[in-house]
């Protein structure tokens, strides 16, 4: 298994774009939407972004940070939520690898 | 908006309503997001637990914790045993933790089990630290008189340990309270095994002064018959044969 994902069924897609958008910092769930329509070309919605914010936290791979002024609360990726990101993206890595190699190798 | 949120279980509400709020309010929810919300807020009544913080059993599992707790109910009744006196010196009798020490054995194998298994592929120490626990844990329990087996045992753990909060697997606190769990165990065995294994006969090698009186005892003992016996002149004829030789210390006892 080393380290990935557990099974979050719906909400494992939003997941892996929150760890990725934590990835270079702490942010708020705005920012978090923002930079996942950035980064993936689509916005995860705001039901589905606290659904998957929720399962993270429990998992320990995001950890809140205190409230700035406003109501807004800052998350930031936790030491296992980077070693889990890391390994989810290298298994990403291998399997686009092994597709486009058989894709090359297949075409005439 | 508070509508939508009113939508929550009572536990999402007290600890997310108001950053969900304030982010509502930043990006007022369309259609789709309304949606969205109400799919999710479902969601949240059928996973209540997703809800609450994640308790220390569910992090690291009641099975390992169980074992844990034995481990240290173990060590405390090796430490605290009677004390015993016989041909092999003076020693602490802990029979008394060898079914604590089994079960905590097998149960620890369990929890690092699933730590090694959560481990980065990267990870090579600590995964060979991991299975060396595992494995020496499980050697332990077949043969617990045997103090080697159970440093090298407790020296994995804390080696894993290490690597699992440098990894941010485990959180630095969970890894001090191991560190101070398992160090004085760990001390203690090493204070009975290292000078033992230094010391190898045959090779002019000397115990350390603190190990040599009770070795002087049992000599001592062996050379002095019990009361109401006197020490006979000739050997055990089996001794003489299948004993260690003339000059061994293999006396025999007769009654005067």
């Amino acid at each position: 298994m080393n380290s990935r994902l557990p099974d979050l069924g719906q909400y494992a897609e939003p997941a892996v774009l929150i760890l990725v958008s934590l990835s270079n910092g702490p942010k708020h769930g705005y920012a978090i939407m923002d930079d996942s329509e950035t980064i993936a070309g689509r916005r995860i919605g705001a039901g589905t972004l606290y659904a998957a914010l929720a399962r993270l936290e429990r998992l320990g791979m995001i950890e809140p940070l205190p409230a700035d002024g406003s109501r807004r609360r800052p998350y930031r990726l936790t030491g296992l939520g980077a070693t889990t990101l890391k390994a989810q993206l290298e298994g990403l890595r291998d399997f686009a690898r092994t597709g486009l190699g058989r894709l090359d190798r297949a075409r005439p | 908006m508070s509508r939508l949120v009113g939508l929550y279980p009572s536990d999402w509400r007290v600890r997310y309503e108001g950053e969900f709020l304030a982010l509502l309010e930043e990006r007022p929810p369309s259609i789709r997001d309304q949606f969205d919300i109400a799919r999710s807020a479902i969601d949240a009544h059928l996973h209540p637990q997703v809800n609450r913080p994640q308790r220390i059993r569910d992090r690291y599992g009641l099975g390992p914790l169980a074992g844990f707790g034995l481990f240290a109910l173990a060590v405390f009744l090796m430490a605290t045993g009677p004390v015993q006196f016989d041909e092999y010196g003076i020693y602490r009798d802990g029979s008394a933790a060898f079914l604590p020490l089994i079960v905590a054995a097998a149960l620890l194998s369990v929890g690092l089990y699933r730590i090694v298994d959560r481990l980065p592929a990267g990870a090579k120490g600590s995964r060979v630290a991991g299975w060396l626990a595992i494995g020496a844990g499980l050697g332990w329990i077949s043969i617990p008189w045997l103090l080697p087996v159970g440093l090298v045992f407790l020296l994995a753990v804390l080696g894993l340990a290490a690597g699992a909060r440098r990894l941010g697997i485990w959180p630095t606190w969970s890894f001090v309270v191991l560190v101070a769990a398992l160090v004085v165990p760990a001390g203690l065995i090493a204070a009975q095994t290292v000078p033992a294994l230094v010391c190898v006969p045959g090779r002019g090698s000397r115990l350390p002064d603190h190990l040599r009186p009770a070795q002087r005892n049992v000599a001592d003992r062996r050379q002095r018959p019990p009361a109401g016996l006197a020490r006979s002149a000739t050997r055990d004829a089996t001794h003489r044969t299948d004993g260690p030789g003339p000059g061994s210390g293999w006396l025999t006892w007769a009654p005067e």
